[in-house]
């Protein structure tokens, strides 16, 4: 994984700069902040969301599915990982 | 009060009116009717025994003493009001104050101008007839006449008596049902309201009438079924309540048991994906349950909320960013529409974060896409409110009520994912708000409102500065 300027909200991976939304750049933080940790659905949504109830539709899943299309698609090596019923991992 | 046909109390008031006004009126008739004929007899019989007692003097032969009494008896009824004849037998010479063409034996009726000449009386305007007798003695005909006058007065005095008894009577009586009609339907209007309400899904209301009657004793016997029913609608939600809170922690100790699993790289990928399937049904489980809990602890009033100034239109901000990814994921189009000035209430931002929350993710589920969604704020008079609002299937006005209610779920939506439980959190953060869910056709669609009272949550509009 490259580097992530957290002042500039700036992605790279790769050297490639990385157009983020700014929940998708909050999602991307949190788990490079805890890599190799898996991280729950209702720990992202209060985190990255600040959500403390399940809003009972799929925010984190297409938020996911977003970001992953962005840092992980492009490229070979797949970093961030979906745990079945257990939550996603950013592994290191 | 609401219009509605004649009320049954009403017209039992009228109703009575009339059979007293009837009543009244016959009997008033009857009394006239005996009254004239008593009076009558007595008129007959007075001029009879008046005439038999002149007889008696005539019977002595004496004719001065005769003539005598009959001129003092004329002089004393000055007013005309009784006349007295006497034939001379012989010379068919009349003396007194009644002319005759021809003289007669036994009760006569006499009319005036016909069988008495007008010119004759004097002073009696009102007469139109005299009752009169006559008896034949050895000198000649005794004859004795009364005017009918009296009798007519009499009639006339017990009319205007009874007329005016049966006016006040009827005035009265019909005052007096109205009112009493007027409160009984005061009562039933009471009852209507309470079993509305009831209806409505407020089991708390009672009619609560003391009026110790029929229709009290039916109000009590409803208040006591709708004590039963609010008794075995809240034990339901205890139990349901109950099984949530107990069936938590064997779920959650089953979770930590599987999650390790799920994660394990010594358990083969095809055995972790199905633990995970299975983890995902508990979260479904525990997601209900804690709904459950979250509701009846919302609804008992033992959550605490906060109560902070809250910008309707910065929240809605707020819930519309979160939730547009996922609206987009499902085909519909999520729109804002929030007015420039700044729509502030007191109350909890979170709880009305989820509350509107449930409104959109309930639009979104609910609506084939794709559909278009609008979160918007606004003024309704002096009430704020929230709504979504779709173009999708709505809710049939019959069912409004019910879709508020725990797990009432509508056919329709059957397919649906979801607890039917989203509704009725929604309506239990709006009341603790002092604020009313309120569900309206949006043709086509539903317009779901959170509409909070001024009143008692004195909302501020500020201009944005």
């Amino acid at each position: 994984m490259g580097e992530d300027h957290i002042l500039k909200r700036e992605v790279t991976r790769d050297g490639e700069k990385i157009d983020l939304q700014p929940r998708e750049f909050l999602l991307l933080k949190h788990f490079m902040e805890r890599p190799g940790r898996v991280q729950t659905r209702t720990v992202l949504l209060e985190s990255v969301w600040g959500l403390h109830f399940d809003p009972k539709t799929s925010v984190v899943e297409t938020h996911i599915s977003r970001l992953r299309n962005k840092i992980d698609k492009p490229f070979d090596k797949h970093y961030l990982v979906t745990l079945h019923g257990v939550g996603y991992v950013l592994q290191p | 009060m609401k219009l509605r046909p004649l009320s049954w109390s009403m017209r039992f008031a009228l109703a009575l009116s009339a059979v007293f006004a009837i009543g009244t009126l016959s009997a008033g008739g009857l009394s006239y009717l005996f009254l004239s004929r008593e009076m009558t007899q007595r008129l007959e019989a007075d001029v009879q025994s008046s005439a038999e007692s002149l007889a008696r003097i005539a019977a002595t032969g004496d004719r001065t003493d005769l003539r005598e009494q009959i001129i003092a008896q004329v002089r004393s009824s000055r007013d005309g009001a009784s006349l007295f004849a006497f034939v001379d037998a012989p010379s068919m010479q009349t003396l007194g104050s009644l002319q005759l063409a021809a003289p007669f034996e036994g009760p006569r009726r006499l009319l005036v101008g016909q069988d008495i000449p007008e010119s004759e009386l004097t002073g009696t305007e009102s007469a139109e007839a005299y009752r009169a007798f006559g008896i034949r003695t050895d000198i000649g005909w005794i004859i004795v006449a009364r005017d009918e006058a009296w009798v007519a007065e009499s009639g006339e005095i017990l009319i205007q008596t009874t007329a005016w008894s049966l006016i006040l009577a009827t005035l009265l009586s019909i005052g007096l049902a109205l009112f009493i009609a007027r409160k009984n339907e005061r009562r039933v209007d009471r009852m209507d309201r309470v079993l509305d309400a009831v209806g409505a899904g407020h089991l708390d209301q009672r009619i609560k009438d003391d009026g110790g009657d029929d229709l009290a004793d039916i109000a009590a016997r409803v208040d006591q079924m709708l004590d039963r029913l609010e008794a075995g609608v809240e034990s339901i939600r205890q139990v349901s309540t109950d099984v949530a809170h107990d069936l938590r922690a064997p779920l959650a100790r089953l979770r930590m048991r599987l999650e390790p699993q799920a994660l394990s790289v010594e358990v083969p990928m095809e055995t972790r994906h199905e633990i995970g399937s299975a983890l995902m049904d508990i979260d479904a489980i525990s997601g209900t349950f804690d709904a459950i809990l979250r509701l009846a602890r919302l609804q008992s009033g033992t959550v605490e909320r906060r109560n902070d100034p809250v910008d309707l239109g910065g929240m809605a901000t707020t819930v519309w960013e979160i939730l547009q990814a996922p609206a987009e994921e499902a085909g519909h189009a999520l729109d804002l529409v929030i007015p420039s000035t700044r729509i502030q209430v007191y109350g909890d931002e979170d709880m009305l974060s989820q509350a509107l929350t449930n409104l959109v993710v309930n639009a979104v589920e609910h609506c084939q896409p794709p559909a278009v969604i609008r979160i918007t704020v606004g003024m309704r008079g002096e009430q704020p409110f929230l709504a979504v609002i779709d173009d999708g299937p709505g809710i049939p006005e019959a069912d409004r009520a019910r879709v508020l209610e725990r797990f009432v779920r509508l056919d329709a939506s059957r397919s649906v994912p979801g607890t039917g439980l989203g509704l009725s959190l929604v309506a239990a953060i709006a009341d603790l708000h002092d604020a009313k869910l309120v569900l309206e056709d949006n043709a086509p669609g539903l317009k779901a409102s959170i509409l909070f009272a001024q009143a008692t949550t004195s909302p501020a509009v500020l201009t944005k500065a």
